[in-house]
């Protein structure tokens, strides 16, 4: 047996404390029967489902024609920082954007949602950020929604750390440089 | 705060009723609970609905809790079959995330592939959460609880030869995919 394996899981694995929240969920449980409490997470799953495509819908409906590029941002800006800056000065939430090869043109906040707006290579591209819902998929992972194709281009839909993401592109190609709008390179 | 496991008064009075006496046996047990329930999980989210369901099925049947028995094997047995029963209930959501996760893998290339990977590299507990349920059980009531093969044994009701046997194959099958991790080769 591997002793450096154990000594991983043992600290991967160690107890962790439990939240706060847990009491008041357990007397929340009490509160409700049985057959009551599953109807009612049926509700709410069925709930968290609706916001979840309201939230992509309302998403893809801000995406502006991936190719159509008339439209100017509110704020222009290439630099990374500055686009950040505006960005959660006006929407109230972080976007982190790092500077990288995609090439940034500004970015526009409107109905609570912040668009960034980029070219990749010689085409434009879009992303779309807005806050989500408290929810299970808050954590730092991406927890992907939905990747299909809108309007000619290609749109890729995920939720990390409380905000729903659109990235809007051209060609699948660009929707992968465009990665490099939040991881650099 | 951890109980004697001899304190039976706090739990004849929780089988009386006494809701003072479930609130000091819920803070008692509720890190334990909730970190099997989180490790076995890998979700937070999944985390809280199994440590909830745990205390309300204690709450529901501690009456049955017999004297001569043993309180910790008895909770960890309840808190065991949660996170399976959890597990069963996302049997029917996974194939569609998984679905999901291959729709935008499958075109594209490097850079997202390389980003989400990257958030993987290194994440035990979500390799840990992809192992048969079987042997990951085996493996949280190990490292994150640190019991003896024979406790384990006790909870799951089968022999220590058996937990042996599952921790063996989830050591050899950890062994193979956190191999590029510093510290963990074969």
């Amino acid at each position: 047996m591997n002793l450096n394996l154990e000594q991983v899981l043992s600290r991967e694995l160690r107890p962790v404390a439990a939240p706060r929240e847990l009491w008041d969920r357990v007397q929340l449980g009490q509160d409700v029967p049985g057959p009551i409490r599953a109807r009612y997470l049926g509700w709410a799953l069925a709930g968290l489902a609706a916001v979840l495509m309201v939230g992509i819908i309302w998403n893809f409906r801000t995406v502006p024609v991936v190719a159509a590029e008339t439209d100017s941002p509110q704020f222009r800006s290439r630099e990374a920082t500055e686009i950040r800056g505006w960005v959660k000065a006006n929407a109230g939430f972080d976007v982190p954007l790092r500077p990288g090869s995609v090439q940034l043109i500004g970015a526009s906040v409107r109905n609570g949602s912040a668009e960034v707006v980029c070219r990749v290579g010689d085409r434009p591209a879009r992303l779309v950020v807005s806050k989500s819902r408290p929810g299970p998929f808050d954590g730092a992972r991406h927890h992907v929604l939905s990747s299909s194709w809108f309007r000619g281009g290609r749109a890729l839909s995920w939720i990390m750390r409380g905000q729903l993401y659109t990235l809007a592109c051209a060609t699948p190609e660009d929707l992968k440089a465009a990665c490099f709008l939040c991881h650099g390179g | 705060m951890v109980l004697d496991g001899n304190d039976r008064a706090l739990i004849e009075a929780c089988q009386c009723g006494d809701a003072n006496a479930f609130r000091t046996l819920f803070e008692a047990y509720q890190d334990r609970v909730y970190s099997i329930a989180l490790r076995y999980s890998g979700d937070p989210a999944s985390a809280m609905d199994i440590a909830q369901d745990t205390f309300l099925k204690l709450l529901s049947s501690i009456r049955d809790f017999r004297a001569e028995a043993n309180f910790e094997s008895w909770l960890y047995r309840i808190v065991v079959n949660r996170c399976l029963d959890h597990q069963r209930k996302g049997r029917r959501l996974a194939p569609f995330i998984e679905e999901l996760f291959d729709a935008v893998s499958a075109p594209a290339e490097s850079v997202l592939n390389r980003i989400l990977r990257d958030e993987e590299a290194g994440d035990v507990q979500r390799i840990v959460a992809k192992l048969p349920p079987e042997q990951r059980i085996v493996v949280i009531l190990r490292y994150t609880e640190g019991l003896s093969y024979e406790d384990i044994a006790r909870i799951l009701g089968c022999s220590a030869g058996t937990v042996a046997s599952r921790l063996n194959r989830a050591h050899k099958a950890l062994e193979r995919k956190l191999g590029h991790l510093r510290g963990v080769s074969g």
